[in-house]
């Protein structure tokens, strides 16, 4: 699980347009058009692919519907210890030897783990597909974990905890900290990374426990992009996954988050941050509804770049902070989870900065998008910037966060063609609609405050 | 982390197609087991063409079109940086915030809308050799953010009504980085490997920030901003007429300005040891380090293809054996960063369970002998060399990574056949070379470390180190 720092966060955003876009004819609004190709293996595999032949090589990516939301109740942390175990030994595969297979073949490779999904993605030249898909298929049917395996990824996982976490001044805050203030329900309220004696507890029979329950055809998507032949592709995914045995998609347990009545105000100390900060979060209208898309514009208005009007307010005009970091789904983005989520932002301040006159700020911005219609100009620049994002994802020399956008819409839609209708989504949301969402769900009965106190007020340590 | 690796382009055609290795060999067990498909040659791969030209007053242009996506981007590369600043530490980051102020005809928000307008946001990039501005547009606005950079560096508004803000900002931000122990370790380390020159002083002192002046800021937007030391590349889809107009309407009458004062760094080859103690530390932060010759040297490729091997990543010896094997650490990396003047410097880096702290200082010297000492077998040679070539196709593969592998062959003096050879290069090393490069360089005799940790607990077991006899502890 990659951290996502206060001031480095990956902001993903989507798409690709159409190849026929020629200089000298630059149209004003070019259609996005990534290619889509939706099916699925009679074992239950989805499968995205997304030709693109411009540079020589491909993407490929797995994505689990298994996120840490829903983990053991007494397991915090298994999802992602469990992200690491899948880069071990397997029936026809010994330690390292994946590694060696996509890495030693000029790949790059990594996992992530996240609310509503586990994943695994490799980009390599395109000459090793093959090899990657097949590599995909033997850890979704014979992961073969050894005890020493299992202790050693247990190890390297609460290293990562402390290198992220425990030994970092604002490590957990506020990603880890405020989904557990803000939410009620167990699944949207523990602690994802884990406590290091939970991960201590996991034991072989919770792995396979685990791996049968989830590690399914019929619960994952495979996503092949870039430079392959389709169906030289679609035979070999045929071949290599196809024989994968039908088990039962797992049930989702209730997720859902009840109505928030009161503000939460929640206050910590960090024994190593030598400056307070402070974080809100809003619960967001549900996903793929025309609220949802109105807070999408709602929060480039309010929080993305520093032409937004928070940015504008806290940071240049009362010089609070030299940033104000956040948005929707603070590990990741407004497309890549399922269920509740909050819109979030946070600050790192001065001693002298009550928290109360940086909540009055906040307060009135907000009040001026509740009570006055957004221009003309500045709905246009909103929605420029979502475009201009989504073109960044599907041009990243990664794909990955082109795989992410099909994989998540294949899983939590079955519709991973809907790439080419975000922007169109957009597009239909009123100045009267952004307003009327922003009265409903920017109201401090949604909220969260999570006030942090300086634990450290001199810097460094002493030789 | 390997070594800054570049990419991009030139006019030939590159082909890597004979580059690309065979599937690596794998032991067979008893039981029989499947085997994965055989991996055959990569498909060619070119790199765009680029045109370069230079305006009358100096100013370099570098136009590679690119890619299938209605987006430019746009880099800037001014040499002038953290070394230019003299005195006055931090000058150099509050200008770069300053710029951002307003500039030409518009304050400092129109200016960011102007940007958002565009689909970008303006990234200003201070660093140690060269200063960077950065705009990423859509495409049918490049001529328009081409006026805006040259508003931003020659039309800047510089208004000193906002300095005690920005003047703030940075001293948060220094106290804030300073609380991290990787910071604690690289300032302490810049010091005792730079001594006395700017690379010596990682982070400016609340002092130094306060005093800067904005009669500083305007002295050394004068003196350092000008048309000579600069250089503009554009990538990606663009109309390369109108690209080509605008910026010679931007930046065709700016003044050539002088040339940047040298300021050759010399780096330490003695061995010397820095203990900082951070009570309580749940982990302990290792930097090793020593300087290397940078990009230009013969021999450098075989010298990059040795530090991936021992810390570039999941195939590398320090992940292997101290985070797969060992679990003392989340990951363990190596990388060689160029500097200027043909000086580079080479750096272990990693965060280790604190109770395992002299063991893997013992491990990462162990490693490093081992290269030093024995040719590596040829198919983890051929892994490393698979994984560096795919690499270089990867970052050639975008418009950003393209005028990032560009700026830094124009920093390091390097001709274009570095990047169009690259591959052929890394491929070119033999085991042998590989050792003797090792052997040669990564000189752990001469090499500075610095520990910040729980020293109350730990300081004896690091002191006796066998690897660490005859070092200066300072």
């Amino acid at each position: 699980m990659p951290h996502p720092s206060h001031a480095a966060r990956v902001r993903a955003a989507l798409l690709a347009c159409a190849a026929t876009f020629a200089t000298g004819a630059l149209a004003a609004a070019p259609q996005l058009n990534v290619p889509v190709e939706y099916y699925r293996l009679a074992n239950g595999l989805r499968v995205v692919l997304s030709q693109d032949a411009a540079v020589p090589t491909t993407t490929v990516a797995v994505y689990y519907h298994i996120g840490f939301r829903t983990e053991p109740r007494n397991r915090t942390g298994f999802a992602h210890l469990f992200e690491h175990l899948m880069f071990q030994e397997s029936k026809n595969l010994d330690r390292g030897e994946a590694d060696k297979l996509v890495n030693g073949n000029g790949g790059i490779s990594n996992g992530s783990t996240r609310f509503d999904y586990t994943n695994y993605y490799q980009v390599v030249p395109s000459n090793v597909t093959e090899a990657v898909l097949w590599v995909e298929a033997e850890r979704m049917r014979g992961l073969a974990l050894s005890e020493s395996s299992l202790q050693n990824q247990k190890d390297v996982v609460k290293n990562e905890v402390r290198v992220n976490v425990l030994n970092r001044p604002y490590g957990g805050f506020p990603w880890l900290d405020l989904p557990q203030k803000a939410n009620e329900n167990w699944y949207n309220a523990h602690n994802f990374y884990g406590e290091l004696a939970d991960i201590d507890a996991a034991t072989l029979a919770d792995v396979r426990s685990f791996y049968d329950t989830y590690y399914v055809p019929s619960n994952a998507v495979l996503v092949v992009a870039g430079d392959f032949d389709p169906a030289t592709t679609r035979a070999a995914i045929e071949r290599f996954f196809g024989a994968l045995p039908t088990r039962p998609e797992p049930k989702r347990p209730d997720i859902s988050e009840p109505p928030q009545h009161e503000e939460r105000l929640t206050t910590s100390t960090d024994p190593l941050a030598p400056r307070p900060a402070l974080a809100f979060g809003y619960h967001v209208p549900d996903r793929n509804t025309p609220e949802w898309y109105a807070f999408g514009l709602i929060d480039q208005i309010l929080l993305q770049g520093d032409d937004s009007r928070l940015w504008q307010r806290l940071v240049k005009e009362r010089g609070y902070a030299d940033g104000v970091e956040g948005g929707i789904n603070l590990i990741g983005n407004m497309f890549d989870y399922e269920g509740p989520t909050l819109w979030a932002a946070s600050l790192i301040h001065d001693p002298g900065t009550a928290d109360e006159r940086i909540v009055a700020d906040l307060d009135e911005v907000i009040g001026r998008l509740q009570s006055t219609p957004v221009g003309a100009a500045e709905l246009e620049r909103a929605i420029t910037k979502i475009r201009s994002q989504l073109y960044d994802v599907a041009g990243s020399p990664t794909r990955f966060g082109l795989a992410e956008l099909l994989a998540c819409f294949a899983l939590f839609d079955d519709d991973p063609a809907r790439i080419n209708r975000l922007e169109s989504e957009f597009r239909k949301v009123t100045p009267e609609a952004l307003r009327a969402t922003a009265q409903r769900y920017l109201v401090p009965t949604n909220r969260t405050r999570l006030s942090l106190a300086a634990g450290r007020a001199a810097t460094g340590g002493k030789p | 982390m390997s070594p800054r690796i570049a990419t991009a382009s030139v006019a030939a055609a590159l082909l890597l197609a004979a580059a690309c290795a065979p599937a690596p060999t794998r032991p067979v067990p008893p039981p029989p087991r499947e085997h994965p498909p055989a991996v055959g040659p990569m498909r060619p791969f070119t790199l765009p063409t680029k045109r370069d030209f230079t305006l009358a007053n100096g100013m370099k242009v570098t136009l590679v079109p690119f890619g299938t996506l209605p987006k430019t981007a746009l880099l800037l590369a001014v040499r002038t940086a953290n070394t230019a600043e003299g005195a006055h530490r931090g000058l150099l980051n509050i200008t770069a915030e300053l710029l951002k102020e307003g500039a030409g005809t518009r304050d400092a928000e129109a200016l960011a809308q102007y940007a958002a307008d565009m689909g970008g946001a303006l990234e200003i990039n201070p660093a140690l050799d060269q200063t960077t501005f950065g705009l990423d547009v859509l495409s049918d606005r490049a001529a328009d953010a081409i006026g805006l950079l040259a508003d931003v560096v020659r039309r800047p508004r510089l208004p000193a009504a906002e300095l005690p803000r920005l003047k703030t900002d940075l001293a948060r931000q220094v106290a804030v980085a300073r609380s991290r122990p990787q910071t604690l370790a690289h300032e302490a380390f810049a010091h005792l490997m730079w001594g006395d020159h700017p690379y010596g002083h990682e982070q400016p002192t609340e002092a130094e920030i306060a005093a800067i002046d904005i009669r500083d800021v305007h002295a050394f937007v004068d003196r350092e901003f000008s048309a000579a030391r600069a250089h503009l590349f554009v990538s990606g889809q663009f109309d390369a007429a109108a690209v080509e107009r605008a910026l010679r309407a931007a930046f065709g009458d700016w003044a050539a300005g002088t040339a940047p004062a040298p300021h050759p760094p010399t780096g330490s080859r003695t061995r010397v040891v820095k203990l900082i103690d951070r009570p309580g530390a749940a982990q302990s932060t290792i930097l090793l380090g020593v300087p290397v010759p940078g990009p230009a040297t013969p021999g450098f490729i075989g010298l990059s293809v040795a530090n991936a091997m021992l810390g570039g990543g999941l195939l590398s010896r320090l992940d292997r054996n101290i985070r797969e094997d060992k679990g003392w650490t989340y990951g363990a990396a190596s990388r060689i960063t160029p500097l200027a003047d043909g000086v580079a410097l080479w750096t272990v880096a990693t965060d280790v369970n604190a109770p395992d702290t002299a063991p893997a200082l013992a491990e990462i010297f162990k490693e490093i002998d081992r290269l030093r000492t024995e040719p590596p077998p040829a198919d983890e040679l051929r892994s490393i060399q698979n994984f560096r070539a795919g690499a270089f196709v990867i970052g050639a593969s975008s418009r950003g990574g393209i005028l990032a592998q560009l700026a830094f062959i124009d920093l390091q003096g390097l001709p274009d056949e570095y990047l169009t050879q690259y591959v052929q290069h890394v491929y070119g090393v033999t085991q042998d070379e590989l050792r003797s490069a090792a052997a040669h360089y990564l000189d752990t005799s001469a090499a500075t470390l610095v520990v910040v940790a729980d020293l109350g607990k730990l300081r004896p077991a690091i002191e006796a180190l066998p690897a660490l006899k005859g070092a200066r502890f300072e």
